[in-house]
């Protein structure tokens, strides 16, 4: 870290000088201006986190609850369903990280020169229109055991392939994740094809003329000038998979047995269908460590590689 | 207009808003009380008994509805802490009658349900699942019974009557099997898969059921184990329809013929209607026999709540409203609009199907229980439907499942007895 300063003072050494102090009608002003934002991050967001915290070591009554110290927590992580969930959550993780960019870089490099790339583009980043809910909606008609897949295959002659979709884990977690994809790929594409835009094309220009083609130019040349949109999907994506609910909750409300849960709905059936409170709490705490230590460790490591 | 101005208008009219969300109370038009409800499909029907509930209290109902379960359970016991909680709403009876009641969030209601009882406008068999701690804080709102709706189409072409032993039931099963169509309607989607528990039990061993929801008798209990054993073997003869059936298609499939037999509450009644199913024509609905043929006569009820909170903003209008809810007049126009048994006893469906229904409780006097989901602790019942979703798709699991269902059950009574002690 203090190498990076010290890179960053010699680059500016002007800002290593102390400013003259600013009229206090500026620094008023300066206030003013953040007050807002300051007022409505504490009280929509750092106020109710500390209280979830705080009711997180309170038992589960709605009234008079009592301090019950770290129960809560070690309820949650001796409830196999919840060790499930943290499970389900990590293959959320992986796979909304891999898949849709994975995909969406592949769609956008391969469309991003061809004349049908943008009906092919359209096509792929529609979905990302639909709203979670009706995109479940969809998924459900195609995945129930006697919907269109098993109908398909069935019908193809392909009977041996059908499968109860949504009833056993881990194929229930992973046509979901695939379903997930099929609607995020569409803003992985648009970033990437807006990243491919901005490549300079003399730099293309150069790996030519030096007989780089290919996947050798794409790999060396390309790849690497795509880093930025890449950091800011892969975040996205990180964010999204923990995040991820709606589908979940439409498809099969964390069923069969609470086996498709994610964190984010053991917490919503811990809160709102068990109407245990407390134990909800604690979810949505170990779920903010989860959250925040993935995106501190991600962040972290990309702003120090990009100095 | 200048852009402080927009800015000074925009800030006064955010705190118009925030002010009129801090109001005291709900709003409800003059002469009307506020109801929630969370069935907006039965909107109009309650219209229709607010003109007549107008008529006999001088009141009628301000109608809103919140569409989704979960939703409506949530915007209710928030605002049932707040001086902004409905003069009515609709809830369910049994232990989450009781969750409510036991925090004083309810008004008592005793003294409507002694004047309706003593005019013979209500059956005296459901007050417990209507009462808390000997006292009353709800009205039915109706009485389904637990039925299986049959399609007379399939049932006529091979030459099957309605079964009135549990032998002729698996024998007109097998039949229907035999000729490619599903005897019966099953699912485990969230949170249907106790229709299934709670008729195997109850038709095996109706005080045994009422012991077992009262968490007076195991699920680990033999009787437990041979009730999964039967319907695992029912399973295994491919019965049923698949365990993630969606309910919405089931009356499209028994229009359709894919399937012959659908085990539900009555309210589903209009449900079937709307496929395009005429009632006693198209399909009608017998009560499901008992297991062992001098077992017990049994059937479930489900009879969602009219309760008023404890903080009712309109109480006095709120509590004569309710005092007619049960009178003959209101419920002979709501009893037709359900297409349900209306809880006044006296009062006979239009409907041919319920009129049957109704005509076939009257002679045969089964036993009442209540549904599985209103009989036992919220929080157990959650759960164990959960676990019964899993032995539907795993069978081989009976055992397995049975026992998490009894660990839950004695977590979650102990939890409920402390909380109610």
């Amino acid at each position: 870290m203090s190498a990076t300063l010290e890179r960053f003072s010699t680059r500016t050494p002007s800002t290593s000088r102390r400013k003259p102090r600013r009229p206090l009608r500026d620094r008023l002003a300066s206030i003013a201006f953040l007050l807002p934002a300051v007022v409505l991050v504490t009280l929509l967001l750092t106020a109710p986190f500390a209280d979830t915290v705080y009711r997180s070591f309170f038992d589960d009554r709605f009234v008079h609850q009592s301090f019950s110290g770290f129960a809560n927590y070690h309820r949650m992580f001796s409830d196999s369903a919840v060790l499930k969930s943290l499970l389900n959550t990590l293959f959320w993780l992986i796979g909304t990280v891999v898949l849709p960019i994975g995909l969406g870089l592949s769609i956008a490099v391969m469309t991003n020169a061809v004349k049908w790339g943008r009906i092919a583009r359209l096509a792929i980043v529609l979905p990302y229109a639909i709203s979670g809910a009706a995109v479940a909606v969809v998924w459900n008609f195609m995945l129930q055991s006697d919907g269109a897949i098993n109908s398909a295959l069935k019908s193809l002659g392909l009977s041996s392939l059908q499968h109860d979709w949504l009833l056993n884990w881990p194929l229930n977690t992973v046509v979901m994740i695939i379903a997930n994809a099929w609607q995020a790929t569409g803003v992985a594409v648009i970033l990437f094809l807006v990243g491919l835009q901005a490549i300079p094309p003399d730099t293309i220009e150069a790996s030519a003329l030096d007989g780089a083609y290919g996947w050798t130019r794409f790999r060396h040349v390309v790849f690497p000038q795509l880093r930025p949109v890449t950091v800011v999907i892969v975040g996205i994506s990180l964010v999204n998979g923990l995040k991820a609910f709606d589908l979940i909750w439409v498809l099969s409300q964390g069923g069969p047995a609470r086996s498709t849960e994610t964190l984010a709905l053991t917490m919503y059936w811990e809160t709102f269908v068990l109407q245990r409170p407390g134990s909800g709490a604690a979810v949505a705490v170990v779920l903010t460590i989860v959250v925040v230590a993935v995106s501190w460790f991600y962040l972290r490591r990309q702003l120090r590689a990009s100095y | 207009m200048k852009r402080r101005e927009f800015l000074a208008a925009l800030g006064a009219g955010g705190a118009g808003l925030l002010a009129a969300g801090c109001g005291k109370g709900l709003q409800s038009p003059p002469g009307e009380v506020s109801f929630y409800s969370d069935n907006p499909t039965w909107k109009s029907g309650f219209e229709d008994a607010s003109r007549q509930l107008r008529k006999a209290s001088g009141t009628g109902l301000d109608i809103l509805s919140v569409p989704t379960v979960t939703s409506y359970e949530q915007v209710i016991k928030a605002q049932l802490q707040t001086a902004k909680a409905p003069d009515l709403l609709k809830w369910w009876n049994g232990y989450r009658l009781q969750d409510l009641a036991r925090i004083g969030q309810l008004a008592d209601l005793t003294d409507i349900w002694q004047t309706a009882a003593g005019k013979g406008w209500i059956d005296p068999a459901i007050r417990a699942d209507c009462s808390y701690d000997n006292k009353v804080y709800g009205l039915p709102l109706h009485e389904s019974y637990y039925v299986v709706f049959y399609n007379k189409n399939i049932f006529a072409k091979h030459d099957l009557a309605p079964p009135t032993t549990w032998a002729e039931f698996m024998a007109a099963a097998a039949k229907v099997k035999k000729a490619g169509i599903t005897p019966f309607v099953s699912t485990q989607s969230y949170p249907w898969s106790f229709i299934w528990f709670e008729e195997m039990v109850s038709k095996l061993d109706v005080s045994f059921y009422q012991k077992l929801t009262a968490g007076k008798a195991s699920y680990t209990d033999p009787k437990a184990e041979h009730a999964m054993s039967l319907w695992q073997e029912m399973i295994g003869k491919g019965y049923f329809t698949s365990p993630d059936t969606d309910l919405t298609t089931v009356p499209a499939m028994m229009h359709s013929g894919a399937v012959a037999m659908y085990p539900c509450g009555t309210w589903n009644n209009a449900t079937i209607q709307q496929a395009g199913l005429k009632s006693g024509k198209d399909f009608d609905a017998f009560i499901m026999p008992t297991i062992e043929p001098n077992a017990t006569k049994s059937v479930i009820v489900e009879a969602a709540q009219f309760a008023m909170p404890a903080r009712a903003p309109h109480k006095k209008e709120a509590h004569d409203l309710l005092s007619h809810w049960l009178d003959p007049a209101v419920q002979k126009v709501w009893s037709a609009f359900l297409m349900d048994s209306a809880p006044n006893p006296t009062v006979i469906s239009p409907d041919p199907v319920i009129r049957n229904v109704q005509a076939l409780v009257k002679q045969t006097n089964p036993t009442r229980v209540n549904r599985y989901w209103e009989a036992s602790p919220p929080a157990l019942v959650e759960s164990n439907v959960q676990d019964l979703g899993d032995f539907m798709i795993h069978p081989e699991k009976a055992k397995s499942v049975l026992s998490r269902m009894q660990s839950r059950a004695e977590a979650e009574w102990s939890y409920w007895k402390q909380e109610v002690s």
